[in-house]
Formats: C-alpha cells, structure tokens, sequence
C-alpha cells in the first residue's frame, strides 16, 4: 500500500441523487452486456419509505478493509491507481470479503456466481458521465486543496509574525474564503500587529481594513455593516479579534451586538492570553497554564481558576451560528466558514478558533498543528457548531475514545510544572465540558 | 548456540492476525525492525484449504505474500520455524534450532490446531486432519484411490470436505454428536435447510449420534456410532474442532486460559506482549465473557488493533467484541450467519422469519431491544459487512423495525447512509461540500 498519493474516487452526493437509475443503465452497458440490474456494480435505495435514492458502491478505501478478510489473496489493491482489484483466477467464493466491507461496496451476482466490485471502468467510470444531477462526481482528494489554493490570497506576503504562528494560517485562509468584498477589523493584539494594519500608510490586505479599540470591535461593525445596508450593498463585516478583545475587553459591546443580532462574522482567535503585550493571563487562559501574571513559584503553579467557555455563551446570545474550529482541521474549519457567511446575511456568526501560540505557550514551532490536534483528540477542544433556525448542537469531529489529557499538556511548555492533582483538575473539567455540550445534542 | 539477534517487533505467526498487524505497524513506523517467525513460507490461510480439495484453486496460488513484499516492508523472516518458550522478563524467545530473539513488542498469533476428541481408535493413523498445506495434499493422494469416505463432525470445515468430495463422485457420509448440522454456526432452521440440500445430494447427515469407535483395516476405516450404525469408508476426515496452540508459553507469566487472555487492544497480562486471532481469547461482544473466537473477520480486527497498539498509537478505537459471523457455500447455494441467529432464551427477543420454500430463500432477523444482534439467511441479497455494522454498532431501529423485517437489503443499505457512510466520507474528505 503506498500512502500519501492521491487517488481518484467517485464521491457520492446523496442530497443530488434522484434515484433515475440512469448510472445503473451505464454500469450495465459497460460491464454485463445485459439488462439485469441485479449485474449493477452501483446500486441506488430504492422502494423504502422515506425519499432517498443514494447508491451503495465501492469506495476503494485507502486502507480497505475486504482486501485483509480474503484467504486467497484475490483482492489488492492497486498502488498505481488507488483501485480495489479483483482477481477472478484467485477468488474462491467465500464471500468473506462481503462480511469485511461495512458499505456494500462488494456483493455477490448470484447470475455470475461470484462477487463484483466497481473498478473505476479503468479510469473512465461510466455512471459518472450519465450522472445528470451531479450526484456522483470522479475527482480526486487533492482538487480540494486545490480549489482553496485558486481563491485570492487578500493578505501581504510578507507578515511579521513569529516562526509558527497560528494566526497567519487562519488570517490568509479565512480571507481567502470570505472574499475580496469584505470589511475587516482587526482590533489590539497580534493581528494588527504582525501586518493587517499595514505600512507606510498602505493597508496589509487587499480589502478595506480598520484598528478599532479594544472595547468597541463589534459595535464599530455593526454601525457600518447598518450603513452598506441602507445604500443597499451586501459587504461582508469580518472581525478577526483575539480573546482579550473577545472574551475580556471586548465582551460588552460583542454582547450587545449578538443580542441585537447585527449581521457579522466574528472570529475569536484565542491563544488563551494576551501574547501581544508580553504574555498575560485572559479569562479564557485555562487552569495551571503558566503566564507572566499567573507565575510558577513556591506559591503559585499557574492560573488558579478555570477558563470562561465562550463559545457556549455566545450560543446562549441566539447568534444564528456558533461553531468552534481547530486549524488542525482544515476541512472543517472552511465548512464552518462556509456557514459562518450565509448566517451573516441574517444576523452574527460566531466562530471560536483554539490557536496554539508557540511564543506564548513555550513549544517549539513546528510541533502548531501537532498541539492544534491534540487539544481536539484530547477533548479539550471539542469541535462542534449550533445553528440557531434548527437549535441544534451538532460535534463535527467526535472523539469517541479521547487520549488523556496529559498527553496534550505535555506538548506545551506553559504546563511543565503541572502536579498530578492540577492534571487531574483539568481531566475532570474536560470530561465535564463534554457532557454539558452533549445535552445540547439533539436526540 | 549463543547467536541473539535484536528486533523492534516481533510477530509470532503468518496468517491473517500476524499479517493484518504487520501492515498495520507499517503504517505507523516505516523504519523499526520488524521479524516474522513463520512455520510455513509463502504465508496462506487455512480458511482456503477446502477450495484446493475441491478444485477450486490450486495450491500455488493461494498464498497471501511473496518475497517482495517482505523486502518493501523491511521485514526479516524467520521461516519454517516455531517457538519453544517466551521469556517476558528477558524479552526474548527461543526457537526449535536454539536461536533466541530479543523482542520491545511481541505479537503471538500462533494460531490453532485440529484436535480429535478420546473416541477408541481414533487417532492421526486412522483419520485425516485439514488445518495445513501438508494436509491437504495427504487428503488429496488418499482420495484419489477411495470410493467412498466418513467425515466425522458436521462444523463449516466437515460439510465443505463432504461437498467437495461428493462432487468427485465419491459417496460421503457425516457424523456429528450434537442434535443438528452446523452446530454453533447456524440456528437449526438454518441448518435443516442445509441438511436437506445435502440429502438431495446424497450425502447422509447421522446427527444427535456421536461416534464410539474407529476401527481400520485393509484400506478401510469403520467408524460405530452410538445409536448403532456401522459406517465404513475408504477415508475418515475428523474435523471435530481446534484448539489455540500456546504450548510454548507454558513457563511463561502470559496469564492463559483456553486461549491466551486478551484485553481491549489485544495486549496480554505481560507488557509489550499482545495476542491476536485463533490463538486470542478476547471480549465477546454480547456478554462479559472472554471467548475464543476463531473466525478470520476476527483475526483481521485483533490484528489491526494489535498492530496500533504496539506502535503506541494513541486513541485505539477499542475491540467490540467478538460477534461471530460465518458464510457457507454449498451446491451453488449460500448461507450467512451472524450475531445472535438463534438465542439460547426467548425472553426479550424479537425473531421475524421468511421462508420462500421453491426460491429456496430464507431470511431470519433477531432484534433486541430495538436493535438488530442477529440473523441468518440463505440465498439473501443482503450484504453482510453492512449487516455485521448494524449489530456492531448498535444502530437504532426502534422507528424502521417493521420495514426492515420486509425490505431488509434496501433499508440496511440506507441506515448504513445515514449511520457512518455520510459521516466517513466526509472524514475521508472526498466531500468537496
């Protein structure tokens, strides 16, 4: 098995499919030569209750599970092109592969006597082309990324950030996905500091930028997101704030503002603390971290209280979105953007992003993405989001079987100091936070 | 000899639990050195060992691995050895010549062996075992010169050899101690079915009738059953069940019982010692019990899971337990069995049955509280791992329950949709969304 290549699959949209069997027709045409479905390699629901048509075919998984369930090694797959092969001569019809697939992907043709797969029509699959409303797309993993890459980068090249900055991946990342017809603001703290402000009287983005204060962010936004509403332009109001102008200073007017329910898209970019200035505690630095106003002494081991749990107040403000994002999780973090813009046209989207902070948090800079993923495989940061029109809180990554949170803690340099009994604090906190979000959940 | 070679990992055992974790570990670590030892090299599975007797696959191509593939995978093969002893607190292993090897982890997937219960007579010297290469080709130069031949135990093993040699003309009998055919594997609907597909071709079932005495003599074996028959054939093939082969732990601290006794990721009582496959004794998914499982889905899930946890992976998705499945092909017809087919009480259960008598179909769903634990079927278009997933996963069906029961196949296929085929598609991010 070769791993890191990407391979071409057919991707399955159930919400396009309109069950017109038309992909069954072509598999039939390019595979049996006759009209009995039963020969289908892709196989549409069909006469249940509920309207759902979605085909059951294989996905040529990249670790597939049927290939280690046959006892003649008559399933490989192909490292060239990501397909799951068949070998008739080497098949004995045990059908035990049919056991090992969780999807349907391989099924027995009591006709043929023997099992069927799909095999990509060597690169040309024929339902795809049939496919009248896109339900089924031929791509590959990698044209994901490459669709994010073709979208403008709105940020100077060159920022000032330090070596591993979480900020500058989600500052180009989410100006990428708003747009171009978007009015920033970016108030005290390392945003506008590393460049968004911009030199010499220039702006450091190529949409129009501004310094509100500390205290005023959302108000300012909301002001002139009224304004291009009453000449009648849709500007997106995009404000990228750090905790301290989130969580602390800046909590009034955000609260005022989400109540009001002003059209914006507020990011908290919380690094736990006040880096800009020389690395201060902020109500959302979390129990034990050191800072340099809650220092490791004889006395005192770190911050002695817990952290605010802001997303969950600002759910309780009825924004019309509230998700959390780890830049670990990519993908995820552009879906959430992708709602975080059409809830904007009606009222405020909120998303809280964990931003681990190598200056801040004392860890060496290229272990970011490893503490970003950690907070999130450890609970910490648990990854969800809450839609007001439907009032429900849904997880976008669970995490099932959570690594213990020492494992994360002992990434990052601000905990070195910790005690058993602060690491069990921070455990049970963790486990509680879970079952608090869960009774959200609807069920 | 003093010669101590040194490795990273070492995996007792070829086949499917050993390779599983094998490919696992190099997903993980593509450097730390990796040593197979292997009783038999090229590696292949029992499980295909019926299909060589029968024709259907010759034996040079059943085997699983060649050398290229252990030259891609840096591993260092030990072959046509076993071990006589493991020693947890040196962290080695002995072989059969002397040689020892130091191991950081250590994986036993030993395997199992055909045993033959203390029936007078009944010994290697008058009946054939088939859990080997070598095995089969014993069978195979015996057959070639019967007429006729006794299958003692009626498991998935004895009523395939009977199918197969009955297609070569050869007129088998079977004899099996417990009241029905397939004991264990299928519930007795099931397996009465079966039974009968067998008569018509046949091949006569004596059950509820335990043999007690073998007795051979000029080519011929004679085999006494309890209730008074004398069978006699040409070959006796006993496939009367296996037992776990762990003879080389017997000093060692590994806590065993009928199997050696596994937790959740497979790790033995000893650190850095984790067991997987036939020779496991892990959870079973529908009680607290540790069982033997034996199957090869089984093998596959231990191995992978083996696999994770010696490299130290993180967050291991935990076994759920054994469920036992199986797939039985017979005269071009198939069976499945899965889960809880035929629960020992009733008490809690809901069964819901279909019979198509001249489409020869049937169709057996057994749910429990509002979840699917079992079922079994024969010529059903069901698809099986979707089927498994829905037990494995404890899918709720409290709302679909009666749909379910009369469009099996199309509403599976749908919970699977809605249950973890959305869901992981879009963590395998083919979704552009």
């Amino acid at each position: 098995m070769t791993l890191g290549k990407a391979y071409k699959t057919i991707a399955v949209y159930p919400e396009k499919c309109d069950g017109c069997g038309d992909c069954v027709q072509a598999c039939l045409e390019a595979k049996s030569y006759t009209k009995n479905p039963i020969h289908s390699r892709i196989k549409p629901i069909k006469e249940i209750h509920e309207e759902f048509f979605a085909p059951v075919i294989c996905l040529q998984c990249g670790d597939p599970s049927c290939v280690p369930h046959c006892p003649s090694g008559a399933l490989n797959k192909n490292p060239e092109s990501g397909v799951v092969e068949w070998n008739e001569e080497k098949c004995v019809n045990c059908l035990l592969c049919t056991l090992g697939c969780p999807y349907g992907g391989v099924s027995y043709d009591p006709v043929a006597e023997h099992v069927i797969k799909c095999d990509h029509c060597a690169g040309a699959p024929a339902c795809v082309k049939v496919c009248k409303p896109k339900a089924l797309e031929y791509k590959t993993v990698s044209e994901l990324y490459k669709k994010w890459g073709d979208l403008e980068d709105l940020f100077v090249p060159g920022l000032s950030a330090c070596l591993g900055c979480n900020s500058e991946l989600l500052m180009r990342h989410t100006l990428r996905r708003v747009g171009p017809d978007t009015v920033l603001a970016t108030p005290p703290g390392c945003i506008g500091g590393v460049g968004s402000v911009g030199y010499n009287g220039l702006t450091g983005t190529k949409t129009p930028v501004f310094f509100p204060l500390l205290t005023n962010t959302a108000s300012m936004l909301a002001g002139a997101r009224r304004y291009y509403n009453r000449i009648g332009r849709d500007v997106t109001m995009l404000a990228l704030a750090g905790d301290g102008g989130t969580a602390d200073v800046g909590f009034q007017s955000l609260s005022g503002a989400a109540e009001r329910g002003e059209q914006m898209i507020y990011i908290c970019i919380d690094n736990e603390g006040y880096m800009n200035t020389g690395v201060q505690r902020s109500g959302t630095t979390p129990y034990g971290a050191w800072t340099s106003t809650t220092p490791v002494g004889p006395a005192l081991r770190g911050k002695t209280r817990d952290n605010k749990y802001m997303p969950l107040i600002m759910m309780m403000h009825n924004c019309e979105y509230v998700a959390t994002a780890s830049l670990a999780f990519l993908e995820d973090y552009y879906k959430k953007l992708d709602k975080a813009i059409e809830a904007s046209k009606r009222g405020m989207a909120y998303i809280h992003v964990f931003s681990p902070c190598p200056t801040g948090w004392r860890f060496s800079p290229n272990m970011l993405i490893e503490v970003a993923r950690k907070g999130v495989e450890t609970n910490m940061v648990p990854l969800w989001e809450f839609e007001y029109k439907t009032g429900e809180l849904r997880f976008t990554y669970p995490v099932d079987n959570p690594v213990p949170v020492e494992k994360y803690l002992s990434l990052v340099g601000k905990y070195r100091h910790l005690s058993q009994e602060q690491i069990k604090h921070i455990q049970e906190v963790t486990n509680q936070r879970i079952e608090v979000l869960k009774k959200f959940v609807k069920i | 000899m003093d010669h101590k070679s040194h490795t990273k990992y070492l995996i007792i055992g070829g086949s499917h639990a050993g390779l599983t974790a094998l490919d696992e570990i190099r997903v993980y670590d593509h450097e730390g050195a990796v040593t197979l030892v292997t009783k038999e090299y090229p590696p292949y599975s029992p499980t295909v060992l019926p299909y060589i007797i029968s024709g259907k696959i010759n034996d040079r191509s059943i085997f699983l691995r060649d050398d290229q593939y252990f030259l891609e995978k840096k591993v260092t093969l030990v072959k046509n050895r076993s071990v006589v002893a493991v020693d947890t607190k040196a962290t080695e292993i002995t072989l059969d010549d002397g040689q020892k090897i130091q191991y950081e982890k250590l994986l036993i997937a030993s395997g199992a062996e055909p045993t033959l219960p203390p029936i007078p007579g009944l010994s290697p010297s008058s009946a054939f075992t088939l859990r080997t290469l070598a095995d089969v080709q014993r069978i195979l130069q015996e057959v070639s010169r019967v007429q006729s031949a006794l299958v003692l135990g009626a498991g998935l093993i004895g009523m395939h050899i009977a199918e197969c040699l009955a297609q070569k003309g050869i007129k088998v009998e079977v004899a099996e101690m417990l009241p029905q055919i397939l004991p264990g594997y299928f519930d007795r609907e099931c397996s009465e079915l079966i039974r009968r597909e067998f008569a018509s071709h046949e091949i006569n079932c004596y059950t509820n009738n335990s043999a007690t005495k073998v007795e051979t003599s000029n080519g011929k074996v004679v085999m006494n059953l309890q209730k008074g028959q004398r069978l006699e054939g040409g070959i006796l093939i006993a496939t009367t069940g296996i037992r776990a082969c762990f003879d080389f732990l017997v000093n060692s601290e590994i806590r065993t019982d009928r199997g050696i006794l596994v937790d959740d990721t497979m790790r033995t009582s000893v650190e850095n010692v984790w067991a997987a496959g036939d020779v496991a004794q892990a959870k079973d998914f529908f009680s607290d019990k540790k069982i033997l499982s034996a199957t090869l889905p089984d093998a596959v899930v231990q191995g992978k899971i083996a696999g994770k946890a010696m490299v130290g992976v993180e967050s291991i998705s935990p076994y759920p337990g054994s469920i036992p499945v199986n797939t039985f092909n017979f005269f071009g017809n198939r069976a499945l069995a899965i889960g809880l087919a035929n629960p020992e009480e009733k008490e809690g259960y809901e069964i819901d049955t279909m019979y198509l008598p001249t489409a020869k179909i049937y169709q057996k769903m057994v749910f429990k509280d509002n979840c699917l634990v079992g079922g079994s079927a024969i010529n059903s278009l069901l698809d099986p791992g979707i089927f498994l997933n829905l037990i494995r996963r404890k899918v709720d069906m409290a709302a679909v329950k009666a749909e379910f029961a009369g469009n099996p196949v199309q509403m599976s296929r749908r919970l699977m949709w809605k249950a973890w085929r959305k869901e992981e598609q879009e963590r395998k991010r083919d979704d552009i969304g």
